[in-house]
């Protein structure tokens, strides 16, 4: 029978509170039943915690990467909406490239789905060794009641077909299109409207005991014969009502009933539960797992835990273990990690206006007030400022304006270019200034205006204008940019070219 | 054949990398290859310890993210942690200037056997996001706010020559169909097909009156050298090439201040430092690589170096001059044009082609009869050029 052969979880170390948030949230509401939550660190997301339980699943099963056949990621909060989580977690795992690579999210649902997939597949012979892999790291609006409880969490499962610890009786799904809590594309944390009690009546309830009940009269099963029940827990106490209205005993509740200390772990919180299951239960004992999705419904599995249980218990990691080391937040320690609160760069901008600010103090004389240094030796004019002359080395200047007319010595016109937000093409031309000395002084070069490229010539007479030119960081740079003039408007004295 | 200077460093063996995108190769990795080609080359083989320093030259290290390359970047990937190793950085004329200051060091008499690579790794970040958004010096303040590219300001030349000279487009674009068909001979070469002249007159413009066929390509690669004293060459090699004579030229970094926009001042400064050093003229050079990152450099160069009048560029192009079985083949190794231009690496590589030249080694590609060759390496918007002269005697 197909089943589960390992497994394997992981919890971040840091928690918050719903007593820390609520000092700073005090109307925000109550989740039933949950103390505290786990929160995802700067650098754990649901792909990191993904990486982890599954190298605990694949240690506990004694599997070899190399052996797995397909990765299903289930996660409703993965980093990119374009992009395959499972491929970097197949590659940080050392699973070899021709398995199958699956990204199941959109829904909390999705970690049951995953497993029903990939049974699928080991049945039919598809694919021997499987991993199915459910992490979650969902976020709350700041002040909004679900930031108690929307915690963080991985589990992973290696699925096959022999020595399997779990094996797995069937599944029933319903699924169910209410909707009480969604993210649309392009936001990072979830809206809900603001009925609770019809969630949970209508959304939650409906859909879990309808996938319970179903699978319960397709295997001809009644509620009292489950050990264990573990389930989506949107809080703390939901597990007990779903067991009641199922017929399952109270106390198969209990174990699984995972949310008062790590909150709400998403599509990671039913199979986390199925973990608690396997690490107490005996050879013999069923147990049911339903998960949920808020607009997507229920699935519900059937496991029988099986006699290679007891053998594989010493090499698996414990819940107990996983949750030992916890460090307890303060609130804006924990509205930083959940990007609540903007954290600035380590290092400042690193440029800003003109280059750079003490750049902008030596140099926006001569760049905006458009000053230059005319050699008292032999008239180049020199721009920008320089303390031997460009063309005599002289040492001594007379600070005169820039002419603002002069004709193009030569240009090239831009199609391509790094920056805008112009737009191509753009003449760019060295510029012989009006009556300015010099052989290599008297010059200056820059973008033209908008023009009709056909009409540049070497020759031609343009005018420098004050301009926008383009921006670093929000802040607008000013320069200057020639204009074509008129012929009849120019200066007719002599020109070097130079050329 | 002896300069006025005496200027004479063996170049013992030399070797490279394929130049191209090479993907799924690092900058350490290609700096091996490099070193290993380099030392198979050696005819008579070389023990390792006899290496006593070492020159490494790479342009753009922030390319990689990488922004501290230093002697340590050579050391560390070849385990050469026990010689001195300096890294050099003078925009693309790197690789020629390494070169040039390994080869003082040795006439100097302070070491006798040196390693000289170049390596650049450039298209781990997209071809337009490397030199095309390199804003470069010019950038600063209000003279270019959309960025001083190197297609700018070296097409600022090509128009002053045209407008002065009469030169085309077509003619530029001769320039790049005869390095592409040199390129097809070089098995190194990114580019190995041919192309036609229409072909480079009807591509995308890039900036007039350069389309993207004048332009060369974006790409990585390696090469490395090994010089030594000529008296302690033949224990190597029974065919040592010699450096006798070496140029470097400076100019203006700021376009607007040059003297000149139909001629590079730094390259003819440099190619008279190497002639007279090396004692002999332009005529007597038989093969060059020149630095063809863009169609115009090249053919302004032919005029710069003398290999003909100024202001003819365009009629030596036209008359078959520079290309194989011409009177003086420039880049036939395909140049940068077709080869590639991994900057720090381009100096050396040219260095490795003219080796391989006068040892007659040069297979489909051999310059027959080849005894003088010229290297000619310009940096920034033609501010640095650095000029190298080797022979086979």
């Amino acid at each position: 029978m197909a089943g589960i052969v390992g497994y394997g979880a992981y919890i971040p170390g840091l928690r918050i509170t719903t007593k820390e948030i609520k000092t700073v949230w005090p109307s925000a509401g109550n989740v039933a039943g949950v103390n505290e939550k786990a929160v995802a660190d700067f650098d754990e997301d649901a792909v990191t915690m993904a990486v982890a339980a599954a190298e605990r699943a694949l240690a506990h099963a004694g599997v070899e990467a190399e052996k797995v056949g397909a990765v299903y990621l289930a996660s409703a909060s993965v980093p990119c909406e374009e992009k395959s989580a499972a491929a970097v977690i197949q590659a940080a795992l050392g699973v070899p490239a021709e398995a199958l690579a699956v990204d199941l999210g959109r829904t909390t649902r999705a970690g049951t789905v995953a497993l029903i997939n990939c049974l699928a597949l080991v049945r039919t012979g598809e694919i021997s060794l499987g991993l199915v892999i459910a992490s979650d790291n969902r976020l709350a609006r700041a002040g909004d009641m679900l930031e108690q409880s929307l915690g963080a969490g991985a589990v992973a499962l290696v699925v096959g077909k022999e020595k399997v610890i779990a094996g797995i009786l069937g599944s029933a799904s319903y699924t169910s299109e209410f909707t009480n809590m969604w993210r649309p594309c392009g936001e990072r944390m979830i809206r809900r409207h603001d009925d609770s009690r019809l969630e949970k009546e209508c959304g939650y309830q409906q859909a879990v005991v309808s996938a319970g009940q179903s699978l319960m009269s397709r295997l001809g099963l009644k509620g009292s014969v489950f050990n264990y029940l573990t389930a989506a827990e949107p809080d703390g106490r939901s597990i007990q009502a779903v067991a009641k209205l199922l017929g399952i005993p109270a106390e198969a509740a209990i174990p699984a009933n995972l949310a008062p200390l790590l909150g709400d772990t998403g599509a990671a919180a039913p199979l986390l539960g199925l973990v608690t299951v396997m690490e107490r239960g005996m050879p013999g004992e069923k147990a049911l797992v339903i998960s949920y999705g808020s607009g997507a419904g229920s699935d519900a599995l059937a496991v029988n835990l099986t006699g290679d249980l007891a053998a594989r218990k010493e090499l698996a990691v414990t819940l107990a273990e996983v949750t030992g080391e916890k460090t307890y937040l303060s609130y804006p320690a924990y509205a930083k990690r959940v990007g609540l609160i903007s954290v600035p760069p380590a290092l400042p901008d690193p440029v800003s206006g003109y280059g750079t600010q003490p750049g902008m103090i030596r140099d926006i004389e001569y760049l905006l007030g458009l000053k230059a240094l005319e050699c008292s030796s032999c008239g180049s004019l020199n721009y920008p400022y320089r303390d031997y002359c460009i063309d005599c080395r002289g040492q001594s200047f007379k600070k005169v304006n820039l002419p603002r007319r002069g004709r193009i010595v030569t240009y090239n016109t831009q199609y391509v270019s790094p920056i805008g937000p112009e737009e191509v093409p753009i003449v760019v031309c060295t510029v012989k200034l009006d009556g300015a000395g010099g052989v290599r002084g008297g010059k200056v070069s820059g973008s033209m205006l908008p023009v009709d490229t056909a009409q540049v010539k070497i020759g031609m007479p343009v005018e420098l204008v004050f301009r926008r030119c383009g921006e670093e960081l929000g802040l607008p740079k000013y320069g200057y940019k020639f204009k074509p003039l008129p012929e009849t408007a120019a200066f007719k004295g002599d020109h070097n070219y130079g050329g | 054949m002896a300069g006025k200077k005496n200027f004479k460093v063996a170049v013992i063996g030399a070797g490279m990398t394929d130049f191209g995108e090479l993907f799924h190769q690092s900058y350490d990795d290609m700096i091996v290859e490099a070193y290993r080609n380099c030392l198979k080359s050696v005819d008579k083989g070389i023990d390792e310890g006899d290496i006593q320093a070492a020159w490494l030259s790479t342009v753009q290290g922030s390319l990689i993210r990488r922004e501290l390359i230093s002697g340590s970047s050579l050391a560390e990937p070849l385990g050469l942690l026990s010689i001195p190793v300096t890294r050099i950085e003078n925009l693309c004329a790197s690789g020629s200037d390494a070169i040039r200051n390994a080869a003082c060091a040795v006439m100097a008499g302070i070491y006798e056997t040196v390693l000289v690579v170049g390596a650049e790794k450039m298209r781990d970040v997209p071809s337009r996001a490397s030199l095309v958004a390199n804003r470069g010096i010019m950038s600063h303040l209000w003279w270019h706010p959309r960025g001083a590219t190197a297609p700018m300001v070296f097409g600022q030349n090509g128009t002053a020559h045209m407008h002065a000279y009469g030169t085309t487009r077509e003619h530029f674009a001769k320039v790049a169909v005869k390095n592409h068909r040199h390129g097809v001979m070089n098995p190194h070469a990114f580019y190995r097909v041919e192309i036609t002249v229409e072909q480079v007159l009807r591509a995308p413009m890039v900036s007039w009156p350069l389309g993207l066929y004048d332009c060369c390509p974006t790409t990585d690669g390696a090469a490395a050298l090994i010089l030594t004293t000529p008296e302690r060459a033949r224990q190597y090699t029974d065919k040592p090439v010699f450096l006798i004579g070496t140029g470097l030229g400076v100019d203006v970094a700021h376009s607007h201040l040059r003297s000149t926009y139909t001629e590079w001042p730094a390259t003819i400064r440099a190619g008279q430092e190497a002639y007279d050093m090396a004692g002999v003229k332009s005529r007597d050079i038989d093969v060059a690589e020149l630095h063809d990152c863009f169609t115009c450099t090249e053919l302004i160069t032919y005029e710069d170096l003398g290999f003909c009048e100024k202001g003819r560029g365009g009629m030596w192009i036209d008359s078959g001059g520079p290309c194989f079985g011409g009177e003086k083949p420039c880049n036939v190794s395909g140049g940068l044009k077709a080869k590639g231009h991994p900057v720090g690496a381009t100096g050396v590589a040219q260095a490795c082609e003219i080796f391989e030249q006068l040892r007659g080694e040069a297979g489909q590609r051999q310059v027959s009869g080849a005894r003088l060759g010229l290297t000619h390496n310009i940096g920034g918007a033609g501010q640095l050029s650095c000029v190298n002269i080797y022979s086979n005697q």
